[in-house]
C-alpha cells in the first residue's frame, strides 16, 4: 500500500473537562485501548491527552485508508491501537519556533509509538506532543523510510487561511526537493477527495496528507525516489 | 407430523419499523434538520452555508467541520435528543440526512 496519513490536535481549543468524560472517550477509545493508560510513562500525561493522541492516531490511519479505500467512512473503534510507547528521551515541552521538519533537528527516540491494526493490516505511528499540539503520523512501514512530516504555526485560524497555508507550507518542502526551489508544483484533489501533488496537470503520484486545527498546520508525504 | 413453520419475523422488529415511519415523515425529518442546524453551528465558520443545509450536505467537505468536532457534535445530538448513539452508528453520519436517519432511529429505540 502506497499511501500516507497525518493528524494534527491544537490542544488549547480541546474541551479537557468533556474530553474526561465516559460518554466521550468511550466513543473512540475501546476498554483496552483505555487500559493502554496504565503503562509506564503516561503517568504525567493528563488523561484527556491521552485520548487525544489516540484519536489523532485513528485519524491519521483513516486518512491513509482513504486514499487506497473508495467511500471508506471513518470508524475510530475499527481502528485498534495494540500497543503505544512514550519517548526513551524526554522531548522539549514546547512547540519552539514556528516550524519543525522531521529530518531536521529531532530524532525518534523523542516521539511516541505506537502499532494499529485495522483489519487485516497492521500500520505504525509516530507522534509529537509539546504543550500545545499533538501531531501523529502513520506508516505501513516500521521503519517510516521514505516518509516526510512538517508541522507549523500560522497567525490566522479559519478554514480558507488553514488550508493556504499548509498547501503553501507543504509545496514549499516539495519545491525545495523536487524542482531546486522552482515554484511549478501544485496540489490538486483526486476523484476520492485525497490531496495529490500536480507538476502542471500531471498527478506526480506522491501521496500526500495534508491536517489543520486552530493555529497549527501539518503535512506528511511519501516520496521514495526524490 | 406435520409442524408449523416458523414466523419469519419478530414482533420487535415490526414495531421498530413502524415506530421508525412515523418519525421518518418528511415534517419530522424536517423539524430535525432545523435542530441540527443549531447542534452544527458552533462548529462551522460558514453561517451562510449552515442556514441553506439540505440532507446531502456533508459535514467536513461543505460544512468544514473539523473531524475533531465530530465527536462533540455526537454527544451535543445525544443530550438534545436524549439519546445514544454508538460509534457504529458514527460512521453513519457523513451527511445531514444521513446524521436524522441515525436520530430518527436512536428515537424509536427509546419507545
Amino acid at each position: 500500500m502506497k499511501s500516507t496519513g497525518n493528524d494534527i490536535v491544537a490542544l488549547n481549543i480541546i474541551n479537557r473537562l468533556r474530553t474526561n468524560h465516559y460518554s466521550f472517550y468511550s466513543k473512540i477509545l475501546s476498554v483496552s485501548e483505555q487500559a493502554l493508560y496504565s503503562r509506564p510513562g503516561f503517568t504525567e500525561m493528563p488523561f484527556e491527552e491521552f485520548v487525544w493522541l489516540l484519536w489523532s492516531i485513528k485519524e491519521s490511519v483513516y486518512k491513509f485508508l482513504k486514499r487506497i479505500v473508495p467511500g471508506l467512512s471513518f470508524s475510530p473503534t475499527k481502528i485498534i491501537i495494540q500497543g503505544i510507547d512514550p519517548p526513551s528521551r524526554e522531548a522539549l515541552k514546547s512547540f519552539r519556533g514556528i516550524q519543525w521538519e522531521n529530518n531536521t533537528n529531532e530524532s525518534p527516540e523523542e516521539l511516541f509509538r505506537g502499532v494499529i491494526i485495522c483489519g487485516s493490516d497492521i500500520f505504525y505511528s509516530r507522534s509529537k506532543i509539546h504543550n500545545e499540539l499533538i501531531s501523529t503520523v502513520v506508516s505501513n512501514d516500521e521503519n517510516f523510510e521514505n516518509i516526510w512530516w512538517g508541522i507549523r504555526s500560522i497567525d490566522h485560524t479559519g478554514y480558507d487561511n488553514q488550508s493556504k497555508a499548509v498547501r503553501t507550507f507543504i509545496l514549499s518542502k516539495l519545491n525545495f526537493i523536487l524542482t531546486g526551489g522552482n515554484s511549478n508544483l501544485s496540489i490538486g484533489k483526486n476523484p476520492l477527495g485525497c490531496p495529490v501533488v500536480l507538476k502542471g496537470t500531471k498527478d506526480m503520484n506522491i501521496p500526500v496528507s495534508l491536517s489543520h486545527h486552530d493555529h497549527f498546520v501539518a503535512y506528511s508525504f511519501l516520496l521514495e525516489h526524490p | 407430523m406435520n409442524t408449523m413453520p416458523e414466523a419469519n419475523f419478530n414482533v420487535e422488529e415490526v414495531n421498530t419499523s413502524l415506530t421508525f415511519s412515523k418519525y421518518n415523515s418528511n415534517e419530522c425529518r424536517e423539524e430535525i434538520l432545523d435542530e441540527l442546524k443549531k447542534v452544527l453551528s458552533p462548529y462551522t465558520e460558514n453561517k451562510e452555508l449552515l442556514d441553506g443545509i439540505n440532507e446531502q450536505t456533508n459535514l467536513i467537505t461543505d460544512l468544514k467541520i473539523n473531524s475533531a468536532n465530530l465527536v462533540d457534535i455526537i454527544i451535543d445530538a445525544e443530550s438534545k435528543y436524549n439519546i445514544e448513539i454508538d460509534m457504529d452508528s458514527v460512521e453513519k453520519m457523513v451527511n445531514v440526512g444521513s446524521c436524522i436517519d441515525v436520530i430518527v432511529e436512536k428515537m424509536n429505540l427509546k419507545k
